[in-house]
């Protein structure tokens, strides 16, 4: 993997804020990432996480606060977007791969076009990464005829071709049937061993304590607590926190349990 | 009342109005493939942040959708002629003012399909690192070309169809060969009729064909 030779932080976010209309959806975030750090983002629904994920590879424009991804100055205006992006892999929600090429050409499309990679490399580069997610043998199928998991793991690819310095997930199993979860974060947490640099909005709290580094609660548009994963969920130290995710594990048991 | 309907006079004109073919065939082709690629650039100018070439481009859209295409042809006919005198072949005036109104009307069902795609594909696009050209050349246009391309399909038989006016600016298509041969032989009824049967013969199996072609591959996503 593309470990950053840069010391510092991969991802730098001061005081990000963010309003949709007269919703203040971002009210001061901070939140720094160290390189091959893993870091999950968690909290409820509209507690501004996926927001900020966004903001940080800027599908979305935060309205203030500064934010530094991959050495690149997200929020000067200055900054060329576009390239600055190709550091920073995104995999969103609903894989959105692109349905009119085939599985192996959804991966080679960022270098073929944004790289000019020869089609060579970017093929061989392309075969290694379906390989690396357990998809060699549907390299020349089309996205619509892959299960939601394994469509996640193509847009894994996909992010990975470009050989990113960080990578961003937002919700990458809340869309998948729960038997395909697994499939997804499996692949996620090889990635994690070898070093990636991650940043995850994930409700998946099990693997959340198995993968991350540190969980970042957000509620209400800020983050309220930050730690290790066997801090925070033995001991949180806001209410909040403990009560949110006690809540989580009540409903995953819940779900395990009546899924067998 | 008491025609007496002349089937061999209807029957020896086929070979005549099937000397048209030719004509009717490069109106429609030459119109079609001149108009994709603008109907392209006028769906980019629409969308364009530059509120200058949106004006434009909605302008010229919303004219050419609702003038009548028979002013159009009949306009190109006589203005720049005699307005300006310039002169241009039937051929040149046919397809420009075909190319004008079916151009707009390609632009509304490219556009149309491009609003259909999801917005996470863009997003998709950009987070790889693309700018805005490339996700429109690589990922967005191709799709609204697929999403497009059963309306276009149908688009295409109806200019076939349509592309029976050009007659009346002096092209030698179909309909002009059979208004020739009529007013020799005094037989406009039969003449009239055999080329009604044979638009249908040449429309109705491309509107089939379309039809299976696009029941069996639907655009998925």
């Amino acid at each position: 993997m593309n470990m950053s030779s840069t010391t510092g932080p991969i991802v730098l976010a001061e005081d990000v804020q963010k309003s949709f209309g007269a919703n203040r959806i971002l009210k001061g975030v901070d939140l720094t990432v160290a390189a091959g750090e893993v870091v999950v983002l968690m909290g409820p629904s509209g507690s501004g996480k996926s927001t900020f994920l966004r903001c940080l590879n800027r599908l979305t424009d935060p309205d203030g606060g500064r934010i530094v991804v991959a050495g690149s100055v997200m929020t000067d205006p200055a900054t060329n977007l576009p390239k600055a992006r190709r550091r920073i892999g995104f995999v969103s929600q609903h894989f959105h791969l692109y349905p009119h090429m085939t599985v192996l050409a959804n991966v080679m499309e960022g270098p073929r076009t944004v790289l000019r990679v020869p089609r060579q490399v970017a093929r061989e580069r392309g075969r290694d990464l379906l390989a690396r997610v357990g998809l060699s043998d549907k390299e020349a199928a089309m996205p619509w005829q892959l299960s939601g998991g394994q469509q996640q793991r193509v847009a894994i690819a996909r992010a990975l071709a470009m050989e990113p310095t960080v990578m961003l997930f937002d919700e990458p199993t809340s869309a998948l049937d729960p038997e395909l979860t697994g499939e997804v974060l499996d692949t996620m947490q090889q990635l994690a061993l070898d070093g990636l640099t991650m940043l995850i909005v994930s409700h998946e709290i099990h693997f959340a304590s198995r993968v991350a580094d540190r969980l970042a609660m957000f509620d209400a548009g800020c983050v309220i607590e930050e730690g290790p994963p066997e801090r925070l969920l033995r001991s949180a130290s806001q209410e909040r926190t403990g009560r949110f995710l006690a809540r989580l594990m009540s409903w995953e048991s819940d779900l395990a349990a009546t899924s067998r | 009342m008491g025609y007496q309907f002349e089937w061999q006079a209807a029957i020896d004109s086929i070979p005549v109005i099937l000397t048209g073919l030719s004509a009717t065939l490069a109106v429609t082709i030459t119109v079609f493939l001149v108009s994709l690629p603008f109907a392209i650039a006028v769906m980019l100018a629409r969308l364009s942040r530059f509120r200058f070439l949106r004006v434009i481009a909605y302008a010229y859209t919303e004219l050419f959708r609702t003038l009548p295409l028979l002013i159009v042809l009949t306009w190109f006919y006589f203005v720049p002629a005699i307005g300006f005198g310039i002169r241009m072949s039937p051929f040149l005036v046919a397809v420009v003012a075909f190319t004008l109104t079916f151009t707009a009307f390609l632009t509304e069902a490219l556009r149309g399909a491009l609003m259909a795609i999801d917005p996470g594909q863009r997003e998709a696009a950009m987070s790889v690192g693309m700018t805005s050209p490339q996700v429109y050349r690589r990922v967005l246009i191709p799709q609204a070309l697929r999403y497009a391309t059963p309306v276009i399909a149908t688009m295409w038989v109806s200019l076939f169809r349509d592309s029976a006016l050009v007659a009346l600016v002096g092209v030698h298509d179909m309909l002009f060969e059979a208004r020739t041969l009529a007013v020799v032989n005094y037989r406009p009824i039969e003449v009239l009729t055999m080329t009604g049967i044979i638009y249908f013969a040449l429309t109705y199996p491309q509107s089939v064909m379309i039809e299976r072609i696009f029941a069996k591959r639907r655009v998925r996503s």
